[in-house]
């Protein structure tokens, strides 16, 4: 076979599986059989790659001089960050603010070494890699080995080992620190730090998609500390001003994908006003004026306010269109603003219609302490004590009674929505929902534009209607027995009026 | 449509190829033979010799023509079926199939290959592939070049280092024993 085409050599090797029956690897040997067999093995084996932070000098030895073609074959990185070990009797207590800021140095110098060989990469289009970040400690619980967690978790289950497991890193969030000085990455098109055991802080995220010039999409997912506010304000500050700085690739970025993990509040309990006070939410806000003029889908879910989509007074607002590519908008929200007002309650004949927790928390429970393990262990048993309240329900009761729309919050938002709708020259789909009670399980409202499909027309169909004509702008609400308000309706029929002239057709299904 | 037509084809890559008379619902199993079907007039297909240009013996041709015959009922997949997989899955052999490539040597496993892969014979061509991929895992680099007829163009020491390099691509595992 030393005449086989490279295609059939590509195809075979394509069908070699990763190891043999007996573990042992299969693709070294082959490899070395003969220059082609090593082309088509290098196909498979550097086309997508899972790099540790302490294999960083193998890994640009494997993709420099004679090797460098490899570049071309590398599609998608994953770039574990490799923290610091721990001992076992720190097993048992929350990271301190030592230990954040060793593994902050850690995972800034990892990753700052990881860019200055990146950067060296050039810039192809065709040969851009996805880059995947996560970081771990081979001591964390999922990285430790199957033996000795299992080992660890039967021994804390009989009391004889104290463990916090995943817990005693779960509110630190690593900060990549001198981004600044990070050299431009021209060589990547996708974005991802993986939030899954260990965070990130969320302005990290931002700030390294800045060094990515060719930056294409970015899947952002960020945990928000649950009930530690204090924290949770510093957080979002930082935030704030990382958008304002950087934007989110704002001159490359075609999809955005956020994902904000927030708190989940039982209905009967108060919100936090997390927004100060003035008119908007300036994380929201911020997020609106981060997104460029090439992103075509917009994912968002999380907490929401009216300024993520018209951070402007109700007369004002931008001449020109915004988000001019966008075609496909989803946003899915929570109930729970970030304002400190829920956007539903209970029905005007239940008897938590009039709900303390309607409105936000009186300002002196605005503030907690910090988490566990940023302060001294007094703080630390503060923080237990703190939570532990904060976690309790009022009056035991986790019954879900907010199943219709507060208008006073809910009215602004879907203002706000309308008027965005109407100012997105290329808007095809957009998909604004939360989850509510069952039966509803699901408050919608979907936006189609002429000749475009967007889920309504199905549902209407399920629902016996006939089919409706798709020639017209179109809008369906799913929100039950709630109707908005007159003007917030007619801002909806203003969207097909402003982008192609005639009416947009809102139906409300059943 | 009558299932029993027949249908000529020879192989032009050398002069004086054989002409192969194969029943139609056989050859149908060549994407490339339904696609001339479809887009030429049927009649003058089934009389003329269809040229094929393929790198291969006759006798090679001859097997792959014995295959399909065998299998003309099989269901063919869709001409738009691009037979790309996203996962290695290890197709098993009908017993028949087993039988029909256990006394094939590797140059007419090659020339299936290069037929199969020429007249796109999807469900062969795959049967192929996974042959060679049975003869050749588990085996040493050395193995392997027996197996398959190839020359090493490398020195000791470029084999070695690929061989570690591929087996650190892999989660920095260790390299294989190339004596096993």
């Amino acid at each position: 076979m030393d005449n086989l085409p490279l295609e059939l050599t590509a195809k075979i090797a394509s069908y070699l599986p990763r190891e043999d029956s007996n573990g042992a690897l299969v693709r070294p040997n082959i490899s070395s059989v003969s220059r082609q067999w090593k082309s088509a093995i290098e196909m498979i084996t550097f086309r997508e790659l899972k790099v540790k932070s302490t294999e960083l000098a193998e890994f640009a030895a494997n993709f420099s001089g004679s090797k460098s073609h490899r570049r071309g074959l590398l599609k998608a990185l994953g770039f574990s960050i490799v923290l610091p070990d721990y001992s076992n009797a720190d097993c048992a207590i929350y990271e301190s603010n030592q230990d954040r800021l060793v593994n902050d140095k850690v995972a800034s110098d990892a990753v700052a070494a990881l860019f200055d060989i990146l950067s060296t990469w050039g810039s192809h289009r065709d040969n851009a890699v996805e880059l995947i970040i996560d970081a771990y400690s081979p001591m964390d619980a999922f990285y430790c080995g199957f033996d000795k967690r299992a080992q660890d978790e039967r021994a804390a289950r009989a009391r004889i080992r104290a463990d916090l497991f995943a817990l005693r890193y779960k509110h630190s969030y690593i900060r990549i620190a001198d981004v600044d000085k990070l050299p431009t990455v021209p060589c990547i098109k996708a974005l991802y730090l993986d939030n899954g055991d260990r965070h990130f802080y969320p302005g990290s995220v931002v700030a390294l998609a800045a060094k990515t010039p060719t930056l294409e999409q970015l899947i952002w997912v960020y945990t928000e500390p649950d009930v530690y506010l204090t924290l949770r304000r510093i957080i979002r500050d930082e935030l704030f001003q990382w958008l304002m700085t950087f934007g989110l690739a704002r001159s490359t970025a075609r999809s955005l994908e956020i994902d904000i993990n927030s708190h989940v509040y039982h209905d009967n309990q108060r919100l936090p006003d997390m927004t100060p006070p003035w008119q908007y939410d300036p994380l929201c806000a911020a997020l609106h004026h981060s997104i460029g003029s090439k992103v075509k889908t917009l994912s968002y879910r999380g907490p929401l306010d009216a300024a993520l989509f018209w951070p402007y007074g109700e007369l004002q607002g931008p001449r020109e269109p915004f988000w001019s590519s966008l075609t496909k908008l989803e946003v899915t929200f929570s109930a729970a603003s970030p304002n400190g007002r829920w956007y539903f309650k209970a029905p005007p004949d239940h008897e938590s219609h009039i709900h303390p927790s309607n409105e936000p928390l009186p300002a002196d429970q605005q503030v907690s302490p910090m988490p566990p393990g940023y302060g001294t262990e007094e703080d630390t048993d503060a923080a237990y004590a703190y939570e532990l309240a904060a976690r309790e329900m009022p009056g035991g009761d986790n019954s879900e009674f907010r199943t219709v729309p507060d208008d006073e919050v809910m009215l602004p938002l879907l203002a706000a929505f309308a008027r965005a709708a109407a100012q997105m020259p290329a808007l095809k789909n957009a998909y604004l929902a939360t989850p509510v009670p069952e039966p509803q399980s699901v408050w919608f409202v979907l936006y189609g534009a002429p000749g475009i499909t967007c889920g309504g027309e199905e549902l209407m169909v399920a629902e016996g209607e006939p089919e409706p004509p798709l020639n017209t702008p179109r809008v369906y609400f799913g929100v039950g027995d709630w109707r908005p308000s007159a003007e917030v309706v007619d801002l909806f029929r203003r969207v097909g009026e402003e982008r192609y002239m005639q009416d947009t057709n809102v139906v409300f299904l059943a | 449509m009558a299932t029993n037509q027949s249908l000529k084809l020879q192989n032009t890559f050398r002069p004086n190829g054989r002409v192969f008379e194969v029943e139609r619902s056989a050859a149908e199993h060549s994407a490339v033979v339904r696609m001339l079907l479809e887009d030429f007039d049927e009649p003058d297909l089934l009389v003329t010799i269809i040229p094929i240009s393929i790198d291969t013996s006759d006798d090679t041709l001859a097997k792959v023509f014995e295959w399909a015959t065998h299998h003309k009922n099989m269901p063919k997949p869709a001409l738009d079926d691009d037979g790309d997989r996203d996962e290695v899955v290890t197709i098993q052999l009908a017993s028949w199939d087993d039988e029909f490539f256990s006394d094939i040597d590797s140059e007419t496993l090659y020339g299936i290959l290069i037929a199969t892969n020429y007249l796109d014979i999807k469900p062969l061509y795959d049967m192929a592939v996974q042959v060679v991929v049975n003869m050749v895992r588990g085996k040493s680099t050395k193995q392997i070049r027996e197996i398959l007829g190839i020359t090493s163009d490398f020195t000791a020491e470029e084999e070695a280092a690929i061989r570690k390099e591929t087996a650190w691509a892999y989660d920095g595992e260790e390299v294989p024993n190339e004596t096993s």
